[in-house]
C-alpha cells in the first residue's frame, strides 16, 4: 500500500475512526492513576489471549475451555528461566510458544477428533492436570508457595517502574494477534476454520484436510495465548499453580469472545472490555469490602448480557456502527469529488 | 451410448452394519461423461454406497478406483482432491457464511488466493443459474436456493466425478425443470452419479440407471431396459 493510499483511507469514517479508537487508548493511561491503570493492562492482556483463544475457538466452533494452560506455560516458562537462570523475559517469550505448541500437539492430538462438548471436557481436564504437575515438582517449579520474580526495571526484563510502559506492551501485543486475526480472515485458511465450525464433514468433502487445518489454528492460538502468559507475569511478578493455571480465566478466555461475538475479529476485543473490569472497578470504586456483591453484580451482568446479545455484540450492532459511521464526512476537500468514482469500483 | 473411457470401477463393494448388509457386493463401471442414475426404494443402501465411495465409511469389503488410483482407505477429502466429491441429501450449507463464501470454500480446492476463489464462486454461481443474491446468508436461503447451492459447492473443486443425492427432492415442478436443465449443462464437463426418486426426471436424464434393492445390485441398464426389467417392476415400481 502507498503512502497516498494509505492516507486517503484514513481521510474516510471507516479509517479515521478505528484510528482514533487506538490513538485514545495510547493516550488514556496518561491521563489515569496508576490503579486505574492496573486495570488496564490486566484488561488489555486479557483480551489479547481472548483474540487468541478466538482465533481457534471461535473459528472452529471447538470450545477449548483449557487455553489457560498455554498462559500458564507462558507464564511459568518465562518466570523459571528467569529466576532460575537470569535469562531476560524477553527472550523467554520464544521459548514459551514453543513449550505452549507442543503442549498443544499433545493436547490437540489425543482431543481433537472428538466431538464438540467432549473435547470441551476433555480440554478442561488438561487444566486441571497442569496445575497439579506444577504444584507435584515443587523442587522446579517452586509448588503452590510460588514464585515472587525479582523486580528489575528494563526492556529487556518487560518490567518497569511506570506502568504506562507495561500498558504499551501489552497494547501492542493485542494489536498483533488482532493482526494476525484479521490476516488469517481473509484468507483460505481463515475460510476453511469458519467452515469447519458450520460443517465439518460437509467441509472435508471440499477437500480440506480438516484435522490438519484444527491442529494448526490450535497450536497458533496456543502460541498466542502463551505470549499473554509471559506479558502478565513480569507485570504481576507473583506465580502460584493456581494463579497461572487458574479455571476462572480459562473461562473468560471462552466467556469474552462469546459475549463479543465468536469468531468475529473485534468480538473478543469488545467482550472483554465491557465485562472484564467490572469487578476491578467497583472495588476501585466502592472498596475492597463490597467484594461478594460485586461478585454477584457481575454474574447479573453476564446473564444479562448473554440474554439480550445471543449472537454476540459485535454481530448485533455491527450494522448500527456502520449506519452510524457512514453518516460521517470525509475528511479533505479534494475527496469529495474523488468518491462517486471510486464507489464505483 | 459409445463407452467411453472408464472413469470410476466400483468392485464387490460391501457393507455390514452389524447384522445388516446395507450395500451388498455392488459392481460397476462409471464412464468417463456419463449420467447415471441410481434409483431404488427407501433403505436399499443408495446413500451409504455413497458414504462408501467418498471415504465416509469404510467399506466391508470391495475396492473403489478413480482413475486407477484406490480410493478405499483415503479420506473424504483426500478423495475430492483426487477429483470425486458429493453432495448431501438434507443440504449442508455453511450457514453462517454468505452464498458466495460456501461456494469459494469449495473452490479454495482449486486455488490457494481469495481473490481467485471468490471469482470461481462467482462463475459457479451463474453456471447453476443461481438466482438469489450471491451475499446473502446462506442460512436464510429457502429450500431450492440451499438445493442449487449444494451443487455449487461440490461443483467449485473441479470434480471429474460428482454424486449427486437426492438434488431434486423437496422442489416444486418449476424448479425440477429448472434444475434438470443446470444438470443437462453440467454433464458436458462431468461425470454424474444421481440417486433421484423422481423417475420421470432420471428416466429422461440417464445414460444409464442402476436399481438397487436390499442393498444388491438389481439392475444395470439404460432407461428403457430398466423400465421393462419384470424383476424392477415387481420390487421397485410395483411396490411404490
Amino acid at each position: 500500500m502507498s503512502l497516498t493510499e494509505s492516507a486517503r483511507k484514513l481521510r474516510r469514517p471507516s479509517g479515521y475512526v478505528p484510528a482514533l479508537v487506538v490513538t485514545i487508548a495510547i493516550l488514556l493511561p496518561l491521563a489515569l492513576t496508576s490503579s486505574w491503570q492496573n486495570i488496564l493492562i490486566l484488561t488489555v492482556i486479557m483480551a489479547g489471549v481472548a483474540t487468541s483463544w478466538n482465533l481457534f475457538g471461535g473459528y472452529t466452533g471447538y470450545f477449548s475451555l483449557g487455553h489457560v494452560v498455554f498462559f500458564g506455560l507462558g507464564a511459568y516458562t518465562t518466570t523459571l528461566l528467569y529466576t532460575t537462570y537470569g535469562i531476560p523475559p524477553v527472550a523467554t517469550i520464544v521459548v514459551g510458544m514453543l513449550l505452549s505448541v507442543l503442549a498443544s500437539l499433545l493436547i490437540g492430538k489425543a482431543t481433537l477428533s472428538l466431538d464438540g462438548h467432549y473435547f470441551a471436557l476433555a480440554t478442561l481436564g488438561s487444566v486441571i492436570i497442569a496445575q497439579e504437575l506444577f504444584a507435584y515438582f515443587e523442587e522446579y517449579t517452586g509448588g503452590p508457595a510460588g514464585i515472587q520474580l525479582a523486580f528489575e526495571p528494563g526492556v529487556t526484563t518487560l518490567m518497569f517502574r511506570n506502568r504506562v510502559f507495561n500498558y504499551y506492551i501489552a497494547v501492542g501485543y493485542l494489536l498483533g494477534v488482532l493482526a494476525i486475526t484479521l490476516y488469517i480472515d481473509n484468507r483460505k485458511f481463515g475460510y476453511y476454520l469458519k467452515a469447519i465450525r458450520e460443517d465439518e464433514d460437509a467441509t472435508k468433502m471440499l477437500g480440506a484436510d480438516t484435522d490438519q487445518l484444527k491442529i494448526r489454528a490450535f497450536a497458533l492460538s496456543a502460541a498466542l495465548s502463551s505470549i499473554g502468559g509471559s506479558l502478565w507475569i513480569t507485570y504481576t511478578l507473583f506465580i502460584d499453580p493456581s494463579l497461572a493455571f487458574d479455571l476462572f480465566r480459562s473461562l473468560y478466555f471462552v466467556l469474552y469472545p462469546l459475549i463479543g461475538g465468536l469468531g468475529t475479529i473485534m468480538g473478543p476485543v469488545v467482550g472483554t472490555v465491557l465485562i472484564d473490569p467490572i469487578r476491578a472497578i467497583f472495588s476501585q470504586v466502592f472498596g475492597g469490602s463490597v467484594a461478594p456483591i460485586t461478585n454477584m453484580i457481575y454474574g447479573l451482568i453476564l446473564m444479562v448480557v448473554v440474554l439480550v446479545f445471543p449472537e454476540g455484540i459485535v454481530k448485533r450492532l455491527r450494522n448500527t456502527y456502520r449506519q452510524w459511521i457512514d453518516r460521517l464526512p470525509t475528511l479533505g476537500a479534494d475527496e469529495g469529488a474523488n468518491r462517486p468514482s471510486e464507489e464505483q469500483q | 451410448m459409445t463407452n467411453g473411457k472408464t472413469v470410476l470401477s466400483v468392485d464387490g463393494l460391501t457393507k455390514r452394519f452389524g447384522g445388516l448388509v446395507a450395500v451388498d457386493d455392488i459392481s460397476f463401471e462409471l464412464y468417463e461423461n456419463e449420467l447415471m442414475g441410481l434409483i431404488g426404494p427407501n433403505g436399499a443402501g443408495k446413500t451409504t454406497l455413497f458414504d462408501l465411495i467418498t471415504g465416509f465409511h469404510p467399506p466391508t469389503a470391495g475396492t473403489v478406483q478413480l482413475n486407477g488410483e484406490q480410493l478405499v482407505g483415503r479420506q473424504p477429502h483426500e478423495i475430492c482432491r483426487l477429483g470425486l466429491t458429493r453432495t448431501f441429501q438434507i443440504p449442508r450449507p455453511l450457514a453462517d457464511l454468505t452464498v458466495r463464501e460456501n461456494v469459494a470454500v469449495g473452490a479454495f480446492n482449486q486455488t490457494d488466493d481469495r481473490t481467485e476463489a471468490e471469482a470461481i464462486a462467482g462463475e459457479i454461481l451463474d453456471l447453476v443459474s443461481f438466482d438469489f443474491e450471491y451475499e446473502s446468508q446462506a442460512e436464510d436461503l429457502p429450500i431450492a436456493g440451499k438445493k442449487k447451492l449444494e451443487v455449487a459447492k461440490a461443483l467449485a473443486t473441479g470434480p471429474e466425478v460428482l454424486l449427486l443425492d437426492e438434488v431434486l427432492a423437496g422442489l416444486n415442478t418449476a424448479e425440477v425443470e429448472e434444475f434438470l436443465d443446470v444438470i443437462e449443462e453440467l454433464r458436458a464437463d462431468v461425470t454424474v452419479i444421481m440417486i433421484e426418486h423422481n423417475l420421470d426426471a432420471i428416466m429422461a436424464l440417464a445414460d444409464r440407471v442402476l436399481v438397487m434393492e436390499q442393498g444388491g445390485k438389481l439392475a444395470l441398464d439404460d432407461p428403457e431396459a430398466v423400465q421393462q426389467d419384470p424383476a424392477v417392476i415387481e420390487a421397485y415400481i410395483g411396490s411404490e
